[in-house]
Formats: structure tokens, C-alpha cells, sequence
């Protein structure tokens, strides 16, 4: 029970690991912040204390959704360190530092990059029809569909990562790598390709009266794939649309 | 005055959320512009430019170092320019967009000082911490918090009311022709943000990607 609320502190402080963001350390001062309850248990005296504390705000950065896994894995061996088990401080240091890219990585790609399009993607499903069939009050349903579509798997997993890793010491690298992150991006990034050609047809058929609108829709699709692989900035890319638009219609007279 | 306040307060509020606290994703573009939407009493407007931004700017996310855009600051600002504007015109709505890009950019800006102010708080919650108070550490984070809040506050507060004016006076400077242009714009934005997302999903695995790389490579050639 102690521990739960414990980790409970942990996890409500995570949510801060980034509010003192800064370009020489980055999330170094939040990691510490975040990690204070348990160092708090750990090293009963201040002074002993202070030294793990200054000893870990050197330079630390990760994916704010992955950085509980380290929290756990650090008390969990500075707990070893005061138990006066036979781990350096300067290897949890570079372990700490060694698990964070890596873990950054994960976490971009995984809840960046594939999960949040999901949900996106989920939403404006939801959006469109709302917009075709339903009320037009009602889309405030849309965020919130969002909000829970997309929390219902890192909020979850940031207690279950702390939790896991403060329990099985270093450990948690193992079962991190058993997770298979890179095939559940597979199979959601599958499923979104899906998604979107249904939102794609759904919006076509909505919004183009016309065939020649159909083909519009068509060109500017194939347009923002083809630029969009060639990294072409959105920005330049929303205006080449505007000013697209205005010669459409010019055009048309 | 009143409402415009508000607006700041709610929009710096959800802000918060893009880097200072949480990352819950009440920030991004199809939340925070439906509900700002919603307190100005037109949420389709609001939802519209929140999945409009969301879909193009779908690759625009804080990773590592990187600051890309501030694309809750655009679908904010393009929501409020247009519903306190021309609310039920979608041609002011895209130019409300448009002009709310540089308002984005000009955020970013802001939020790179905030984070060069950062390090000088760092530095003096670690020279706090080497004496023994831990209590620097918290002030140290809720002072970090406190500054992204007054960042947007403050910004929201300067540009809303000049923004409103700026889309108002162009608005009436256009043409019908560049008007039904935008209108136009409305229903092609989304399209091109599906397209952004389709990349998104195969990033990597289009034959132009490959184009790119070797293109990429020979100039890496031509350095060696």
C-alpha cells in the first residue's frame, strides 16, 4: 500500500518532467524532481542525500512517456547502492544515460509517430460523420473521443513501466525488448493506412459534387503524398494550396 | 477585454500540456481549437481548423531538441480571429489561418527564450540543491511551469486583439475571386493533410523516398 502511493507521488510528479526544460541539461532538474520521493525513502539522511541528488542532475533527456521506466530502474539500484550491494554510482550514471536514447526512440516512434496519427485518424472518422449525419453542437464529442482513444494506452502504460521497472531492477531492458514495440507500430500503422482510406472516400464523397471536384480532391491528394516524401514543408505547402485554390477558381472563372 | 482574457487564460492553460505538464494532448490542434471553439459559442468552426491543422502539421511534435511550430497557438488564434471576425464565412475562417502562422512562429520563438531563461533556473536550483535545499527543486519546477504559462499568456493577450483587426481589414481588401479561392481552400486543406498523414504512416517506403535518398547520398558524394 505504502509503495502504491508512492508510486502514485512518482507518477503525478512524471507529468512535470519537462516544465524546467532547458537547452544545457534539458530534463535534468525534473528528473530529479520526479525521483525525490523515492531517494526521500531511500536515503533517510539529507546529507547523504544531497550528494545522489546533485550526482544526478547532470544531463538527462528522454520521451517524457518512457522516463518513468528509468525512475524505477534508478531508485530500484540506488536502493542496491545504499544496501551497499557492489554497483558504482558512475555506471548507474551511464546505464541511466545509455537506456534514455534508446528508450527516446521507442517512445517517438511508437506514441508519436503511430499512435497519436491513430487516434487522429480515429477522431476525424468520428468528426466527419458527426459533420455529414449528426448535430453540429455535438463536436465537442470529437476531442474527447481523441483525448480517450489516445491516453487509454501511455497513461496505463507509464504506471505499469514505473511500477514493473522499480521492481525488477535492470531487468526491465528485458522485458522492455520482449514488448515488440516494432511489430504493435506494424499492425497500428496498418490499420490506420485502412482508416484513412475510408476517411478519404467518406470526405470525397461528402465534399466533391462534381467529377472535376473529384479529381481536384484526387490531384491535391496525390500532390501532398508525392511533396511530403520529398520532406517539403507543410507550411509551403498549406500556402501552394491556397494559392492553388485561388487559381482554380480563376481558372473556372 | 473580459472575453479576450479568458481566452488567453484557457489557451495558455491548454498550452501547458504541450511541453510543461503532462503531454495528455489536451495542446493538440483538434482539442484545443474545438474547445476555444466551444467557449465562443461555435464549435464546427472550432473542430474544422482543429483537424485542419492537426492533419497538416501531423508530424509537427517536440522530439529531443527539436521545436517545430506551435500549432496549438495557429488552430487557437485562426479560431478565434475567425469566429470573433467572420464567423460564418468560410473564406475568413482559411484567412484567419493564414494569418495565424506567423503568430505560431512567433511562439516558437518565445518558447526557445523560455527555455534559455530555464538554464539560469537550473543553475540556481543545483547551486540551491549542493547547499542542501531541496526546496529549490520544486520552486525550480513549478517557476519552469510558471514561465510556459505566462509565455502564452501574455502572448495570447498581445496578439489576439491586433490579429482580429489584421484579418477584419484584409478581409474586406480581397476580391470575390480570392475569396471563393479560400472557400475553395476550406474543403482542400484536409485533403492535403490526409496525404501529409498517409507519408506519416509510410514513412520511408514510397519509391520517392528512395529518389530522395540517393539524391541525398550524392551530395554527400560531392562533400567527400
Amino acid at each position: 500500500m505504502k509503495e502504491t502511493k508512492m508510486l502514485l507521488s512518482v507518477l503525478w510528479r512524471s507529468f512535470f518532467i519537462q516544465s524546467l526544460w532547458n537547452f544545457e541539461r534539458m530534463q535534468n532538474i525534473g528528473f530529479v524532481f520526479c525521483l525525490l520521493p523515492l531517494l526521500r525513502k531511500i536515503y533517510p539522511d539529507p546529507a547523504k542525500r544531497r550528494e545522489v541528488l546533485v550526482r544526478h542532475m547532470n544531463f538527462f533527456n528522454t520521451h517524457p512517456y518512457m522516463s518513468n521506466i528509468i525512475f524505477g530502474m534508478v531508485a530500484s539500484l540506488e536502493q542496491d547502492i545504499a544496501d551497499g550491494k557492489p554497483m558504482q554510482a558512475e555506471q548507474l550514471s551511464i546505464l541511466k544515460n545509455n537506456m534514455a536514447g534508446p528508450l527516446a526512440a521507442i517512445g517517438d516512434t511508437f506514441f508519436w509517430a503511430t499512435w497519436r496519427p491513430f487516434s487522429v485518424l480515429v477522431s476525424i472518422c468520428a468528426a466527419l460523420f458527426l459533420i455529414r449525419f449528426g448535430n453540429g453542437a455535438h463536436g465537442f464529442i470529437v476531442p474527447l473521443l481523441f483525448v480517450f482513444v489516445y491516453n487509454i494506452v501511455p497513461l496505463p502504460f507509464r504506471y505499469w513501466s514505473l511500477k514493473v521497472s522499480y521492481r525488477m531492477h535492470e531487468t526491465i531492458v528485458e522485458i522492455i525488448a520482449s514488448l515488440e514495440f516494432q511489430y504493435v507500430v506494424d499492425v497500428v500503422k496498418l490499420v490506420s493506412i485502412l482508416v484513412l482510406a475510408v476517411a478519404f472516400v467518406f470526405y470525397v464523397f461528402t465534399y466533391a459534387k462534381t467529377f472535376y471536384d473529384t479529381l481536384v480532391f484526387a490531384a491535391v491528394f496525390i500532390l501532398s503524398v508525392t511533396l511530403g516524401c520529398f520532406r517539403v514543408s507543410s507550411t509551403l505547402l498549406f500556402f501552394g494550396v491556397i494559392a492553388l485554390s485561388i487559381i482554380l477558381v480563376y481558372i473556372k472563372g | 477585454m473580459t472575453q479576450i482574457i479568458c481566452i488567453a487564460f484557457i489557451a495558455a492553460l491548454l498550452s501547458l500540456d504541450t511541453t510543461a505538464f503532462g503531454q495528455f494532448m489536451v495542446s493538440r490542434p483538434i482539442v484545443s481549437a474545438t474547445i476555444i471553439g466551444y467557449f465562443l459559442g461555435n464549435v464546427m468552426t472550432g473542430l474544422w481548423m482543429g483537424i485542419t491543422v492537426e492533419l497538416i502539421w501531423i508530424g509537427s511534435i517536440p522530439m529531443g531538441a527539436a521545436i517545430p511550430i506551435e500549432t496549438t497557438a495557429v488552430a487557437i488564434l485562426s479560431v478565434v480571429w475567425a469566429v470573433m471576425v467572420r464567423p460564418f464565412d468560410r473564406a475568413g475562417v482559411i484567412l484567419a489561418l493564414a494569418l495565424s502562422i506567423p503568430a505560431g512562429m512567433l511562439f516558437r520563438k518565445f518558447d526557445i527564450l523560455v527555455r534559455y531563461v530555464n538554464v539560469k533556473i537550473m543553475h540556481w536550483v543545483e547551486e540551491g540543491v549542493m547547499v542542501g535545499s531541496e526546496k529549490r527543486i520544486s520552486i525550480g519546477i513549478y517557476s519552469g511551469l510558471g514561465l510556459f504559462f505566462l509565455k502564452s499568456f501574455i502572448l495570447y493577450l498581445i496578439v489576439i486583439y491586433p490579429g482580429q483587426i489584421a484579418v477584419n481589414l484584409l478581409y474586406h481588401q480581397l476580391s470575390h475571386k480570392i475569396l471563393a479561392g479560400l472557400r475553395l481552400a476550406w474543403v482542400l486543406l484536409p485533403v492535403l493533410g490526409m496525404g501529409f498523414l498517409l507519408v506519416n504512416t509510410r514513412d520511408g517506403k514510397f519509391p520517392c523516398n528512395k529518389i530522395e535518398e540517393i539524391r541525398q547520398k550524392g551530395h554527400g558524394d560531392e562533400r567527400n
